[in-house]
């Protein structure tokens, strides 16, 4: 069944940023069609339109027996539509042909399940596509492509004919992805149509064949396969932008040569199947900008949760100032002079229903007592101060939930910084924070390395980390592809290597 | 005395299979204690007003389904906390008692049945173990309904994503708890001929914490009912020997249920 | 605006609470009472007639205040204790139990050790659940509750046999010297000096949590447990202390009512007291200053059903409905959301009206 989209719009909020612009698609049937975009390219967005989990501000999507109505999830499911996502919802406490057939049980009578008949069903379409699952397994033991294939045996057991794949290699190995692509082809042979999302071109090339890329809710071309370019397209994705050179910044002499402060060896740690880090070797010295970047789910919160102690790494050393720390929690790290200014900053970084006050004083309560007992005039008058000098705006005693983004970024960051730490691990600083807000901090953190901090700057933001770092390294699949003086690097080189096209050390 | 355990066993581990499929789906039911209460009061008066054990059994389950629409409006509807609303449960069902019992009666105390008392043997004890435990097996395992229990406890999103409402099957779920405790109250009661208040005696809670022993699964819950009923009745022969107060006796089951429990997150700990 | 909006929806989650509690009251009063004028006189009026009825009162209002604000200690750290009645009683009887033992003691000197003597029992055994939970993850909810009924019967068991007064006709221990009672404020009433002790004990309580580091740390760890992990503070610490704590609060109220009102530990003395903490706690949200009004609401319950049980030949437990009333609906968070989304209205009505 092919699918035709015309014209859609959508806008975050009304009338705010246009997630999809006008977008006009056709896909044909038997074919399988990439659509390529950085990160907030618009894809999702147009998936979730697809799928009638959002409703477009206009145009429309029609197969070729009907219009979709759009904005009912049971309308893109009556169209055929189905999508096979990044993550896949599960029901753990299920087996595998239960999770298939949940909500659309085959019945005998009306309060027995027909194992027998559901299980013909689903056996013969995985004969027929060749997908193999026990159907008997228990989920929780699924990994991550088998709960893939499980979303996927769904989908066609409710005979649904536009398949869309949500980077369905994201959480993948090499392995995986073969058998995915196998499949993918067989599906092609059945004359489905296939949408694939990815970051990955190089697997874009290898499997899909048509190609459109998405910029900033655009549809800037749709060609096939093989009438573009690996590196085409990845300037497509990023957008022609010149390399700017950033001034270098004025800094005390040899701080980059600073003493070597924090050392990761052989660090690796597995959280699940696809979530993992291996073999990472770092190192920062004093007043150095260390940025560590990657597309997110390649390993970028895992290192950020390791270094900070949040969890400790299964292999590996960690060492600073010459002492292993690999087991040490928060607390002690915080006692060797590390601060950290964490990515979840509203569930982590600070107590939302806790006060201003409350949260500033966090890490600096224990020097404003007398005897045990908190003097509150000095720590409204230390707040305020702190509050001027940072330029934080609300009352001591306000909540911290009503101040914006910015300002509770300056609460954390002031924080972390008044305690005069030796190094600073701050990840994805800038999320959630306007243009401004955005220059001050990249500017308070320039002026911290120049002083001799050593600052560990975590950040999928390729220009965060071009403009502050002093060194950059690229994580990829759970390992560090790239590491560089940041002089030695232009953005076209980062992003390859995000993608999984460039290594170098 | 694996006979006397049987037979002490089966108001309890029906109780314990409401409990069961309550938690399954996601709720923490500690209004079980309650719930087993009114239907021990409402067994026994429904016997002596009419005599017959079979509406007994029917006033039980009226009775405690009564108490588990008040439990899930409150908690699901209302959207209170789950268990502050169970403590209500639990709280509001010995002064309702004393009320309905002081209208009827004309006194708040013990109601004594001069008939029609319910007496299993010890095969007939076996029986209704295997069958509630089996049918609460079989309906989790090989219905859609069970499937749907299931889903709604570890996943009631995914649950949402194929067109099922989890709080609906939470509503449901809390009801049959109830009626089952219903069926267990009436156990209790008709197997003394009496009501007593307070006459429940914890089993809600032991239930409960049998659930957890049982890993949440029918028949190791049945076997940690066993073993809690061979306690029980260990301690009911020990006494025969060696003369421990009534009063000690009364807290075995909750130190019982204690240990098993720290026993229990001791083992979860390890695995992790 | 709309946090103000959202704190009257707490509030008027609670009056409406309140209010469905005092209309349960009137219900019942009107199908079951003989005399539905007076009984009805004397539910609204009864606590007040004289001086026996409001001390009586206050010397509820002391004990709910003790249990209260025990819950709420517990509670602004995240953590429940459901053993307020165990607590209770062993700690009466700990209290009871070193003044019987040693009768030669000065009576202040008495009273402040079985004070302490029970408070610490109380605390230890809340603080087992605490401990359990840091340790090994037991759900301290569970724990506290078996361990406290557990207790409960040992304590009857210690009551009614190794330690009973032979001479009395009631389940309880033998009678502490007059040297140790807590002196009377109104007689004939039952309010003592404990009176006091409740309300020092609130200062006291805000004061920690206010204006100490401990409180600070425990208030921390309360609202965001990662939040105080990360921040370096010892979580494991704030998960038994509290516990600990609220365990010790419970025993005080048990020695307050041992030495001021029954002079001796007398079986199922706590009732009343324990569950009805939980109900003053829930009111009170996690304030501990705003114990105070909340238990006094209890008392006045209380004390309400109780006369109106007693001289007009009410037929049964009202207390009980009420509080039980209260568990129903006060954690309701679509009551609270509906009176939040009226007040919107009202104002967005006056706000367009302008």
């Amino acid at each position: 069944m092919s699918l035709k989209i015309s014209g859609i719009s959508k806008s975050f909020p009304p009338g705010g940023v246009k997630a999809c612009d006008d977008v006009s698609l056709q896909l044909k049937c038997g074919t399988i069609t990439a659509i390529v975009g950085e990160n907030g390219a618009g894809k999702s967005t147009l998936m979730n339109i697809l799928c009638g989990t959002v409703t477009p501000d206009s145009g429309h999507f029609s197969t070729e027996s009907a219009p979709v109505v759009p904005g009912r999830p049971a309308g893109s499911a009556e169209a055929g539509i189905g999508m096979v996502h990044q993550h896949p919802m599960r029901s753990s406490s299920l087996t595998v042909l239960e999770n298939v057939i949940l909500g659309y049980e085959p019945r005998t009578g009306i309060f027995l399940t027909d194992r027998a008949e559901a299980r013909k069903k689903v056996m013969a379409i995985q004969e027929e596509y060749g997908i193999e699952l026990d159907l008997k397994s228990p989920c929780s033991e699924l990994n991550s492509l088998q709960i893939q294939n499980m979303e996927l045996l769904h989908l066609l057991y409710m005979n649904r004919k536009i398949l869309i794949f949500d980077e369905p290699t994201a959480s993948l190995t090499e392995m995986g992805a073969e058998h995915l692509f196998a499949r993918l082809k067989r599906l092609r042979e059945e004359g489905k149509t296939i949408i694939f999302i990815s970051h990955k071109l190089k697997e874009v090339f290898q499997i899909c064949d048509e190609i459109a890329v998405m910029r900033k809710g655009k549809i800037l071309i749709h060609k096939a396969a093989d009438e573009l370019k690996p590196e085409e397209v990845a300037a497509l994705m990023m957008g022609r932008r010149e390399d700017i050179n950033f001034p270098e910044r004025k800094r005390p002499e040899g701080r980059k040569h600073g003493k070597r402060l924090y050392r990761l060896q052989g660090v690796g740690y597995r959280k699940s199947e696809s979530r993992f880090l291996r073999n990472i070797n770092l190192n920062i010295g004093e007043g150095e900008i260390l940025g560590i970047t990657g597309i997110r789910e390649n390993g970028l919160e895992l290192l950020e949760d390791i270094m900070a102690g949040m969890v400790h790494p299964h292999e590996g050393k960690l060492h600073f100032n010459g002492r292993d720390v690999s087991r040490s929690g928060p607390a002690e790290l915080r006692r060797m002079g590390i601060s950290y200014v964490p990515a979840d900053r509203l569930n982590r970084g600070i107590s939302r229903d806790s006060s201003i006050a409350e949260n500033l004083i966090l890490l600096n309560y224990k020097r404003m007592h007398k005897m045990g007992i908190l003097i509150p005039s000095s720590i409204k008058k230390w707040t305020k101060e702190i509050q001027s000098t940072y330029s934080i705006d609300g009352e001591p005693q306000q909540p911290i939930r009503h101040l914006s983004g910015g300002n509770i970024q300056k609460v954390i960051l002031s924080r972390e910084l008044e305690e005069k730490p030796d190094l600073i691990i701050i990840s994805e600083p800038s999320w959630g924070l306007d243009f401004n807000s955005r220059n001050r901090l990249h500017r308070e953190l320039d002026r911290t390395a120049g002083r001799g901090t050593a600052i560990l700057l975590i950040s999928s933001d390729i220009d965060e980390i071009l403009s502050l770092s002093d060194r950059i390294a690229v994580l990829y699949n759970g390992a560090i592809v790239l590491e560089k003086e940041r002089t030695d690097l232009n953005r076209t080189q980062i992003g390859r290597a995000m993608l999984g096209l460039e290594t170098g050390r | 005395m694996i006979g006397k355990a049987l037979i002490f066993m089966v108001p309890l581990l029906i109780a314990a299979m409401g409990g069961l499929i309550t938690e399954l789906a996601g709720v923490l039911n500690i209004a079980l204690e309650g719930m087993i209460l009114a239907g021990a009061f409402a067994a026994v008066v429904a016997v002596d007003l009419t005599g017959s054990l079979a509406a007994g059994f029917l006033a039980a389950m009226t009775a405690s389904g009564l108490m588990a629409v008040l439990f899930s409006v409150t908690s699901l509807r209302l959207k209170g906390n789950i268990f502050v609303t169970g403590l209500a449960i639990n709280l509001i069902t010995p002064p309702l008692i004393a009320m309905v019992s002081k209208l009827l009666y004309g006194s708040g105390g013990v109601i004594r049945l001069s008939s029609g008392t319910l007496n299993l043997s010890q095969a007939e004890s076996l029986l209704w173990l295997l069958f509630f435990t089996g049918a609460i097996w079989f309906v989790l395992r090989y219905t859609p309904l069970g499937l749907r229990i299931r889903t709604a406890g570890t996943d009631p999103d995914f649950l949402f994503s194929r067109g099922i409402k989890p709080a609906g099957i939470q509503s449901l779920v809390i009801i049959l708890s109830g009626i089952l405790c219903g069926i267990s109250g009436a156990m209790i009661s008709l197997k003394l001929g009496v009501f007593i208040p307070g006459i429940s005696a914890g089993k809600g809670w032991i239930a409960l914490v049998a659930v957890y022993l049982g890993f949440k699964k029918p028949f190791p819950v049945l076997l940690s009912c066993f073993i809690f009923a061979i306690a029980e009745s260990l301690s009911d022969a020990a006494q025969g020997i060696i003369e421990i107060p009534a009063n000690l006796i009364l807290s075995f089951p909750y130190f019982m249920t204690i240990t098993g429990l720290v026993l229990f997150s001791i083992a979860k700990k390890r695995k992790q | 605006m709309k946090d103000k909006n959202r704190l009257f929806g707490r509030f008027a989650g609670t009056l409406i609470t309140l209010f469905a509690v005092f209309l349960t009251a009137v219900i019942f009063l009107l199908i079951f009472s003989k005399d539905k004028g007076d009984s009805l006189y004397y539910f609204f009026a009864g606590p007040f007639l004289n001086s026996l009825s409001i001390g009586n009162m206050l010397n509820s209002f002391s004990l709910l205040t003790f249990s209260g604000l025990a819950i709420t200690v517990a509670f602004r750290a995240d953590v429940f204790n459901l053993g307020g009645e165990g607590q209770i009683y062993i700690g009466g009887l700990f209290a009871t139990a070193l003044l019987l033992r040693y009768p030669e003691l000065s009576g202040g000197g008495g009273i402040f050790l079985a004070t302490v003597a029970a408070a610490t029992a109380g605390g230890l055994l809340a603080g087992i659940s605490g401990w359990l939970k840091a340790r090994w993850n037991v759900d301290e909810l569970i724990s506290s509750f078996l361990l406290s009924g557990g207790m409960i019967h040992v304590a009857d068991y210690l009551v009614t046999g190794p330690m009973s007064d032979r001479s009395s006709y009631l389940l309880m221990t033998g009678t502490i010297s007059e040297a140790f009672h807590l002196s009377h404020l109104m007689p004939p009433s039952n309010l003592n000096i404990s009176f006091f002790g409740a309300l020092a004990a609130v200062a006291a309580m805000t004061f920690f949590l206010y204006y100490t580091k401990q409180g600070y740390e425990l208030r921390i760890c309360g609202m965001n447990r990662e939040f105080a992990h990360y921040g370096g503070l010892n979580t494991k610490v704030y998960t038994i202390l509290p516990m600990f704590l609220s365990g010790a609060i419970m025993g005080l109220a048990g020695s307050s009512a041992v030495l001021g009102v029954h002079h001796s530990t007398i079986k199922g003395f706590y009732s009343g007291i324990g569950w009805n903490g939980i109900a003053v706690a829930l009111i009170a949200g996690t304030n501990p200053l705003a114990v105070i009004p909340s238990a006094l609401v209890f008392a006045y319950l209380n004390q309400a059903a109780s006369t109106a049980m007693i001289k007009a030949d009410f037929p049964f437990e009202l207390g009980g409905l009420i509080q039980a009333v209260v568990f129903l609906l006060i954690s309701s968070k679509i009551l609270a959301e509906k009176t939040e989304l009226l007040f919107t209205f009202i104002r967005g009505k006056r706000g367009a009206g302008k």
